[in-house]
């Protein structure tokens, strides 16, 4: 790996689509990874964000639209020399190339010297922490030795753009988090633009810059893990980053900036405008919700009904109370901050309206966690 | 006492299961084979008698027409291989590119050559290769022939390598099949031109399924009788009539005998070498990643 | 869009994949058309090999009927082949299960011996067992040719089970047993139900290799044992007889329609899981 820190390359990708017969991919995708970021692709499978991926690898050849990296036409250009790296879904590593052959291919191809291969793939796997492991096979090592085997493969040519399709699905969650933590620090260290994939949205809050949320072949929204999480666009964004009580219903009316929402169990207020009659849901997350234990200020947005379920979640406590039949609202609170409380209590949860955003009601969206917050 | 169980775990549980079938062919199998190699080193015609135990392989070995045959039948093994390997890969890559339907279309025809009977297809070649068959009638469109193609070698050449056509097609599509398409896009996103990662990684990776495809055609091949006794003509004719002519007509067991050892030993040979290279490639040893590096 | 744009590495495209797809068609010709001119050449009205043929007539089909000897042969092939695929698929279905369960030095070894008829040269086992039978007075008898044929037959059939082992969860047995069935009915309840697309497959492989069966069988033959494949052997030898083109046509038919079914019952009968 070198020592400098070689820029990260600007990627623009307009008007992108990829449509086969009878499907459309990936549909209009206009995008800005910016130098040196960490943009990670997040959406359930079949949401495009892999074929866009695999356009920019150069893997899958767009029907429309166009990509450049620094201004470079990358549509002009093989795979082969794109001089992008690539982590890939299963690693694949060559199995039957030693992992030092594994490391040095792309340093071959590059025709370096054979003294310069020896020194580069030394210090890549140095790089990952696996010095010594030169001769074995791929098939001797652990999944998680594979996965840094592929990333030093993917880096020892320095590449300014690396490009990760879910390079740690198929690993366990402590080795995923420790790998999570080492793919930071090669971000930090190396400057270059990461641009990453996966369905795990922890995963997208835990690693990204920015994150782009892909559902039906299209970017659902773009932003920092934080504004996807607090202002979510869309429904489906909501729905996908972290657990949210969506509740539909029809916009009432319109005051001091808030719309009252009649919804199943009572009427909700959020910030936003709407017109009267029209099909809206309120979003909000279950920590922004509190147990109420005596009546509180005015204005609070409340819902009231027996608790069918509490779990012990080690830090933390979820409650939920089914306000209205068949639909349910979540809480989470520190653990050790609620009153004793048991299954079949009757309680009433309040919170500021403000906590809540207020989204044009989508059902068609491909909703990954239909059981999550208020059914519809 | 109580017998104990032995337990699911006991490595014998489940041996007896075996003792029928390899007491059947100890006696219809293995005990044929002694006796014919047995016969190899103790009957022997006037001329060999007294020359000792290997007289049958000495008069066999110093018999040029043997030796001859037997270099023949070892290159016509050859060539069969290699015609099948040239006609099988592409035709087991196009298979595993093309749509689903296609690959149907591919496989049924395979399959129902593999299937149908050995002895229709050997008479389909004499058919096809008759002085006024088919093959002269277009050679004859377009100007050339007649061709007296029957009883040659090459008509022996191009019968066998279609018969066992599919036993080389079969395990390479099976093994084309299971190459991770991945890999080959992987060496292209690490610089690769898409011929380099053809030779460098999609083609390593196939070699066994060509080795296993290959040696199984090979060893057939050896071993045809068939198809050079339809096709060819005593002129050139192949090891295993060899054999049987010296059973069958001659009654000579001992040279026979003789002969099936060699053929016997040749095929093992064949195989052995397959074993050792087949798993020197998995020897994760020091000494072969050593070997890759420089 | 640009026309310096590369085409996409997924597609099949290009001079290379062009090339191919044309050996494949040679490839799939040279397989088939052999094959496929025996249909006309049944056809014949002349006792010639002739390609055309200059008339044609149902002669050779009616010959089939009339000589007793093509009848006779089939008859004797298609009760030495059943008889072959009960005794092999018994014998190899055992034997499988017996390696699966095996676990010992010798396991591979005794696994070589198993598949050994099928790999050495057919010529030296008919030599072999021609040898002996001679002695035993199984030339130029059914029950010889049985003996000899089950010999070829059964490693198909410990090939075919042992395949459909492999995917075999041996805690399915270790279930039954504890919820109370003896050994026995384990197997025929819990096992072979599993397994049974595997031993089916394997009894049709040795119903085929008797069926088929030459090189042995020419050692064996006799005026009392005369089997199908000899048959046209024989006659493509003595004389040009078109008889064989229309036996032949009758094969390939049968061949056929027996993969169609094959087929039709793998994809009607639901998946199991390897």
């Amino acid at each position: 790996m070198p020592p400098e820190n070689l820029p990260g390359a600007a990627l623009t990708l307009r008007g992108l689509r990829k449509t086969y017969p009878g499907q459309t991919a990936v549909d209009e995708v206009d995008l800005d990874v910016r130098s040196g970021e960490f943009l990670t692709f997040l959406g359930p499978s079949g949401s495009g964000k892999t074929t866009t991926l695999n356009m920019v690898a150069g893997f899958v050849a767009p029907t429309a639209g166009s990509i450049t990296m620094d201004g470079q036409d990358l549509l002009a250009l093989p795979p082969h020399r794109r001089g992008i790296g690539m982590v890939f879904q299963n690693y694949a590593l060559f199995p039957h190339m030693t992992v030092f052959e594994n490391i040095a291919f792309p340093l071959k191809q590059r025709k370096y010297s054979r003294d310069r291969i020896r020194t580069e793939v030394a210090s890549a796997l140095e790089q990952v922490s696996l010095g010594g492991f030169g001769d074995r096979l791929p098939k001797q090592l652990s999944g998680g030795q594979q996965q840094r085997v592929a990333v030093a493969r993917a880096l020892v040519f320095q590449p300014r753009l690396l490009l990760m399709d879910e390079p740690l699905g198929a690993l366990d969650k402590n080795l995923r988090e420790s790998l999570q933590a080492e793919i930071r620090r090669l971000h930090r260290e190396l400057g270059i633009t990461f641009l990453y994939v996966t369905h795990d949205q922890e995963e997208a809050i835990a690693l990204s810059d920015r994150v782009a949320v892909f559902d039906r072949g299209r970017i659902q929204q773009i932003g920092t893990p934080d504004e996807l999480y607090d202002r979510p666009a869309t429904r489906f964004v909501a729905s996908f980053l972290g657990e949210a009580n969506i509740a539909s219903g029809e916009a009432e009316g319109e005051r001091d900036g808030t719309v009252a929402v009649k919804v199943d169990g009572g009427v909700l207020r959020a910030p936003g405008s709407a017109a009267a009659g029209a099909s809206v849901c309120v979003v909000t997350r279950p920590e922004r919700i509190r147990l109420e234990q005596r009546r509180g200020a005015a204005g609070l947005n409340r819902v009231s009904g027996p608790i069918v379920d509490l779990a012990y979640l080690g830090s933390s406590v979820r409650l939920r109370v089914e306000h209205a039949p068949g639909h349910s609202t979540v809480m989470r609170a520190p653990a050790g901050t609620l009153p004793p409380c048991a299954v079949g209590d009757t309680v009433t949860l309040a919170w500021d309206p403000r906590d809540s955003v207020l989204l044009p009601d989508s059902p068609s969206s491909t909703t990954p966690h239909p059981t999550k917050g208020m059914p519809s | 006492m109580a017998t104990r169980y032995r337990g699911i775990e006991h490595p014998l549980r489940g041996g007896w299961l075996l003792v029928p079938a390899l007491a059947f062919l100890a006696v219809f199998f293995v005990y044929p084979l002694a006796m014919l190699i047995t016969r190899s080193f103790t009957e022997f015609r006037e001329t060999e008698a007294g020359v000792g135990p290997f007289g049958n392989y000495l008069w066999f070995f110093a018999n040029d027409a043997n030796v001859t045959i037997l270099v023949r039948t070892f290159t016509t093994a050859l060539i069969v291989t290699a015609v099948t390997v040239l006609v099988a890969y592409p035709y087991a890559y196009v298979m595993t590119r093309v749509s689903a339907r296609w690959r149907m279309v591919l496989l049924a025809i395979v399959l129902l050559t593999f299937w149908t009977s050995l002895m229709v297809r050997n008479y389909a070649w004499l058919i096809l290769f008759q002085r006024n068959g088919l093959l002269n009638a277009l050679l004859a469109s377009v100007g050339l022939g007649p061709v007296e193609i029957l009883g040659t070698l090459p008509a022996v050449v191009i019968g066998m390598s279609q018969i066992l056509l599919p036993f080389m097609l079969l395990p390479l599509y099976a093994s084309l099949s299971s190459i991770d398409r991945g890999l080959v896009l992987a060496a292209q996103s690490l610089g690769a031109r898409p011929s380099v990662a053809f030779l460098r990684v999609y083609l390593p990776l196939s070699a066994p399924g060509v080795a296993a495809g290959g040696l199984l055609v090979f060893v057939l091949a050896l071993g045809f009788y068939i198809t050079p006794a339809v096709l060819g003509s005593p002129q050139n004719s192949l090891f295993s009539q060899l054999i049987v002519t010296q059973v069958s007509d001659l009654l000579a067991w001992g040279r026979g005998g003789a002969m099936a050892v060699v053929l016997f030993l040749v095929t093992v040979a064949m195989l052995g070498l397959f074993w050792l290279i087949s798993n020197r490639r998995e020897l994760p040893s020091p000494l072969r990643a050593r070997g890759g590096r420089s | 869009m640009s026309a310096t744009r590369v085409r996409d590495p997924e597609r099949n495209s290009g001079a290379v994949w062009r090339v191919l797809q044309v050996i494949s068609g040679i490839g799939a010709l040279w397989l088939l058309v052999p094959m496929l001119i025996v249909i006309p050449m049944s056809f014949t009205g002349s006792r010639s090999y002739r390609f055309p043929p200059e008339s044609w007539s149902f002669r050779w089909y009616e010959n089939i009927v009339t000589d007793d000897r093509w009848l006779s042969a089939l008859g004797t092939s298609l009760l030495i082949a059943v008889i072959v695929a009960v005794v092999a698929t018994t014998l190899g279905t055992a034997a499988a299960l017996g390696l699966s369960r095996i676990r010992i030095r010798g396991a591979q070894v005794l696994n070589g011996l198993f598949l050994s008829p099928m790999i050495l040269p057919v010529v030296i086992i008919g030599v072999a067992v021609y040898l002996v039978f001679l002695n035993f007075r199984l030339v130029n008898s059914p029950g010889g040719m049985v003996l000899a044929h089950t010999v070829l037959a059964t490693p198909y059939v410990v090939v075919a089970v042992a395949a459909s082992l492999r995917g075999f969860d041996t805690t399915l047995e270790r279930a039954g047993a504890s919820l109370g069935a003896a050994p026995l009915r384990v197997f025929l309840s819990v096992t072979l139900p599993i397994i049974r697309p595997g031993v089916l497959a394997g009894a049709l492989f040795a119903f085929i290799a008797s069926f088929d069966e030459l090189v042995v069988s020419i050692f064996l033959v006799g005026p009392s044992v005369r089997t199908l494949p000899v048959q046209m052997f024989t006659s493509v030898a003595q004389e040009s007889d078109p008889t064989v083109a229309a036996v032949s046509t009758i094969l390939m038919v049968s061949t056929a329609i027996i993969l169609l079914l094959v087929v039709l019952a793998q994809r009607s009968e639901p998946r199991r899981a390897p």
